[in-house]
């Protein structure tokens, strides 16, 4: 009797089972969700406000739902760019760029016409004038460098707090003006990269709806609101996670560290995209981010390089590998170190700690950059190469004769004995060197700093310890971060944004985010910003190369920073996805316009 | 037992009061400045550096005396008003709003087979002591507590997904998750299977259901082995006493002697370890809902300690302090229900 009714039982969840399992059984041949592209990464999205976006998991897919003035050609390369919503690249040949006689230089852009917002909203070049003023008021994103180039002054303190509200708007409101159905900036001297500034595709510059976004109570457009709209956290900004772009895709739904998922525009001006729906998980355990791409419940990944071995061969998943060459992974050493932080310990060169000017000795950062070997790096990193100097060597003017800190044990330690009169050896120090956990390998590189350091004397003492994104880039503006910040040492790759080696002001540069929060600032000021200066405004090629080898050679004396490789990268995907590309700088991020599934016929 | 039942009731925000007090005593042992983040929202005002934190010390009140800054921030809770969670991007009451139903779902689930399969395993083991079911039965446990979950997570995951594509992680199908956006789908709870039965719709009811399946197994595993183990030990003494020895004189049947008499006896420590276990479940799972890529709140919990997000700590640990204090304010319920000795005492 017992018997016969664990049989019923065993034979009722028998077809529970089976019932429940049925529906998900892959069918071989054909695609799975014809229309639906599901990517998988491990880290989440920031934000989706452009003008606020400060990582690349944000930046790369906002690029999607927003459109830019230019951009960079599909299929192309970032050294060209190509009109997006204007309607052509400004250029002197076609009048839209003209240089006074005192070097006052306008540069126009027509508006295309029949551009519509996801929202029904026709594109006016309001939008637009209303986009960049935001963009020149927000202490964040592309904020500083437009300030730089059209207003003459990054700084935004300078503007609220020095120049006064009054200089503040007067200056925004000459720097950018309609005219007909024209925007027009006005740049107080001729700037080589400017142009460049415009084409990330919608990204961090994209174009916004006035009237929708003070709807959404974000900066009404007024210069008495200008302070309140300067820089607002994520809790009070009210477009951290809505969107209303021009782009391709539409945002659906933001599961917050979970997915995000867009629909496809069908009134995008370019026509609709192939696919319908796009999904983005956050996978963070790589063995379940396999599986899935392996059943096709998700058709991109981007795995970290060593787990390649575990894709080849796997039946219906194809490795693309891509050549990152804009992207530099640097060891940033911080001569300003927050004294608060955790991370230097006592605080003083007692043996067990730092102080926060300890890497304002040039030995130490000699002896680091010594102590570092790259080509475990790039051993460890799986693909890319190492670089001599602070710029790739796919970007122009690079100069592989210059001298280079190749792995030496025996300088380093001349320089570590040399440093703090003495002191440094002596007593011995201790810090912390945070990782992000958003690039896993950065662990690796955090690590091979601490053996080639540790290795030399034992009182010299490194303690890595990963974070995630949020905690690690907050610790990067300083004072957000409940673990203190700018750290000591930061491991950070730095995207080129094209190949012109005007590029190299995003480490050297006094305003540029490296210099701004490393603490070299002053000295940026006095040696390197004059030549960028000159750089920029210099259009002889052999000039500029003088200029730019000057300026590679002044980050090797100084040794400014620890530049370690260039990247490579590799995207897994089910052989049924169509239509990827992706350029050589992170820039401009997938481009999911052009994807479609299937097999070609 | 009425009278029981509102005492037990009104101790529960007196237990509450006490863990906010208690936490807010260990907060104070914060430094300053992560002090200040927990009272400062505005990122322009913690950017303007250490000398600013004076002034924010003094603006917030936080050289007030401890009982002046407790009750301002026990005012500040009870507006509903938990802070901003960094790591989350949203406030930290959304955030445990959005996390807390996937969590609750797999542990609903999984709780009524750890529970009556701990309790049928413990007693079939001890019935049968030194038998072969009750080596295999122990085998079991065994293997249970010591296996990771981690491991055990990823077997299930390869065999009955990657090889079969039986059993997906995720909460839910790709087509159910477009039905629930297109808004078709009205979302009451945020429990999947229960709102698809409330919206009557069996196909993401099972759907749901075959997204739980592996979780659900894992944990069930897992947890079975503790019960189990304690089931069996509890059963063993219960059926040395005399009580059990005089029903069998009396001539009853075995099973109602062992049903009736020494299980239900023997339930009373494993009712009060599976209220307990049940509560920690809902904190615990970080590993599970890792690997079987279900965002509850384990990996909330988990994100928000790595990122030292110290607002979305307290949100959570006052979470969890009132799901134990809730389960175990069922157990005292149910002690009271199987044992008469409670009520009159």
């Amino acid at each position: 009797m017992r018997f016969r009714r664990l049989h019923t039982w065993a034979a009722v969840l028998t077809v529970v089972v089976l019932a429940v399992s049925a529906a998900g059984v892959a069918q071989s041949g054909t695609v799975n969700s014809p229309d639906t592209l599901v990517t998988a990464r491990p880290g989440g999205i920031d934000t989706l406000d452009p003008h606020y976006g400060s990582d690349i998991g944000s930046s790369i897919f906002v690029g999607n739902i927003y459109g830019g003035l230019l951009r960079h050609p599909r299929f192309g390369t970032v050294n060209d760019v190509e009109p997006d919503l204007a309607t052509v690249v400004p250029s002197s040949e076609n009048g839209l760029v003209t240089v006074a006689p005192d070097g006052t230089t306008f540069v126009g852009f027509p508006i295309r016409q029949n551009v519509l917002f996801h929202n029904g909203a026709t594109l006016t070049p309001e939008d637009v004038l209303y986009t960049f003023q935001r963009i020149l008021i927000t202490d964040a994103g592309y904020g500083a460098d437009f300030r730089d180039i059209l207003l003459g002054e990054p700084d935004i303190n300078h503007w609220l707090e020095e120049a006064g509200i009054d200089a503040f708007w007067d200056a925004i409101q000459l720097a950018v003006q309609i005219k007909g159905n024209i925007v027009e900036f006005r740049l107080p001297e001729p700037n080589v990269v400017f142009l460049n500034l415009f084409a990330d595709g919608g990204r961090y510059n994209a174009i916004m709806n006035k009237a929708w976004c003070v709807e959404q109570d974000c900066w009404p457009g007024t210069k008495e609101t200008i302070t309140d709209y300067a820089l607002v956290t994520q809790a009070e900004n009210p477009i951290h996670g809505k969107t209303n772009g021009t782009g391709p895709f539409k945002l659906v739904n933001w599961d917050v560290g979970s997915s995000v998922t867009l629909e496809r525009f069908d009134d995008y001006w370019e026509g609709p995209a192939p696919l319908k729906t796009v999904i983005r998980r956050t996978i963070p355990e790589w063995g379940t981010a396999r599986s899935l791409l392996e059943q096709g419940d998700v058709d991109i990944v981007t795995p970290e390089a060593w787990y390649i071995p575990q894709l080849v061969g796997l039946p219906g998943v194809n490795l693309v590998f891509r050549d990152e060459s804009l992207t530099v992974t640097f060891l940033l050493l911080n001569q300003n170190i927050d004294p608060t932080a955790a991370s230097i310990w006592s605080g003083q060169l007692d043996g067990a700690g730092i102080p926060p000017d300890f890497f304002t000795d040039i030995d130490i950062r000699k002896a680091m950059n010594y102590a570092f070997n790259r080509d475990a790096a790039v051993e460890a990193s799986g693909l890319g190469s190492v670089i001599r100097t602070v710029i790739p060597p796919a970007v122009q003017y690079y100069d592989e004769d210059q001298p280079f800190y190749a792995y030496d044990p025996e300088k380093a330690e001349e320089h570590f004995k040399a440093a703090w009169g003495g002191e440094a050896w002596e007593k011995g120090f201790k810090f912390t060197l945070y990782w992000s956990s958003l690039v896993p390998t950065w662990e690796a590189y955090a690590q091979i700093l601490e053996a080639g350091v540790e290795a030399i004397n034992p009182k010299f003492q490194i303690e890595v310890q990963g974070l995630e994104w949020p905690s690690y880039i907050d610790g990067w503006w300083g004072g957000l971060s409940p673990f203190g910040g700018p750290f000591p040492v930061y491991v950070l790759g730095n995207i080129y944004t094209s190949t012109d080696a005007s590029m190299v002001e995003s480490v050297m540069a006094s305003t540029g985010a490296f210099g701004s929060t490393l603490g070299y600032s002053a000295q940026a000021r006095e040696e390197f910003d004059p030549l960028l200066a000159l750089g920029v405004q210099t259009f002889e090629a052999e000039a500029r190369r003088e200029i730019y080898e000057d300026l590679q050679r002044l980050c090797y004396e100084n040794a400014l920073v620890i530049p370690s490789h260039v990247g490579g990268n590799v995207f897994a995907m089910r052989d049924w996805v169509q239509g990827f590309y992706m350029l050589e700088s992170w820039r401009r991020g997938t481009d999911f316009y052009t994807i479609w599934k299937g097999y070609p016929e | 037992m009425l009278t029981y039942i509102a005492r037990r009731f009104m101790l529960f925000p007196l237990v509450l009061f006490g863990v906010t007090a208690l936490i807010f005593f260990l907060m104070q042992f914060l430094t300053p400045y992560q002090l200040v983040a927990l009272y400062v929202t505005d990122i322009t005002e913690l950017q303007k550096g250490p000398e600013h934190l004076e002034n924010l010390v003094e603006r917030h009140g936080l050289n007030d005396p401890f009982l002046v800054k407790y009750s301002k921030w026990l005012g500040s809770l009870l507006r509903g008003n938990l802070g901003w969670s960094r790591s989350a991007r949203m406030p930290v009451g959304a955030a445990l709003k959005r996390f807390f139903p996937s969590t609750l779902e797999l542990v609903l689930w999984a709780s009524i087979p750890i529970v009556l399969g701990g309790v049928w395993l413990g007693t079939i083991s001890a019935t049968r002591k030194d038998t072969l079911i009750d080596h295999g039965a122990r085998l079991w446990a065994l293997a249970g507590v010591s296996l990771p979950a981690f491991l055990l997570s990823l077997f299930l995951l390869t065999l009955f997904y990657t090889k079969t594509g039986w059993f997906p992680p995720g909460s839910i199908s790709l087509w159910a998750e477009k039905l629930i956006l297109s808004g078709e789908f009205r979302q009451y709870t945020g429990v999947y299977t229960l709102d698809a039965l409330l919206n009557g719709n069996l196909a993401v009811f099972f759907d749901a259901l075959r997204h739980l399946a592996l979780p659900c197994v894992a944990l069930i595993i897992v947890q079975w082995a503790s019960l189990m183990r304690i089931m069996r030990s509890t059963m063993l003494e219960a059926m040395r006493q005399d009580y059990v020895t005089t029903a069998r004189a009396k001539g009853l049947r075995e099973r109602i002697v062992i049903n009736k008499h020494a299980r239900r006896n023997a339930l009373l420590p494993v009712v009060t370890i599976a209220g307990a276990m049940i509560a920690r479940m809902i904190g615990g799972l970080v590993v599970i809902e890792t690997v079987f890529s279900r965002k509850g709140l384990g990996s909330f919990a988990m994100s928000a300690a790595l990122q030292l997000d110290f607002p979305a700590i307290l949100g959570f640990t006052l979470l969890i302090t009132a799901v134990t204090v809730s389960a175990n304010l069922v157990v005292d319920l149910l002690y009271a229900w199987i044992d008469p000795r409670v009520r009159l005492s």
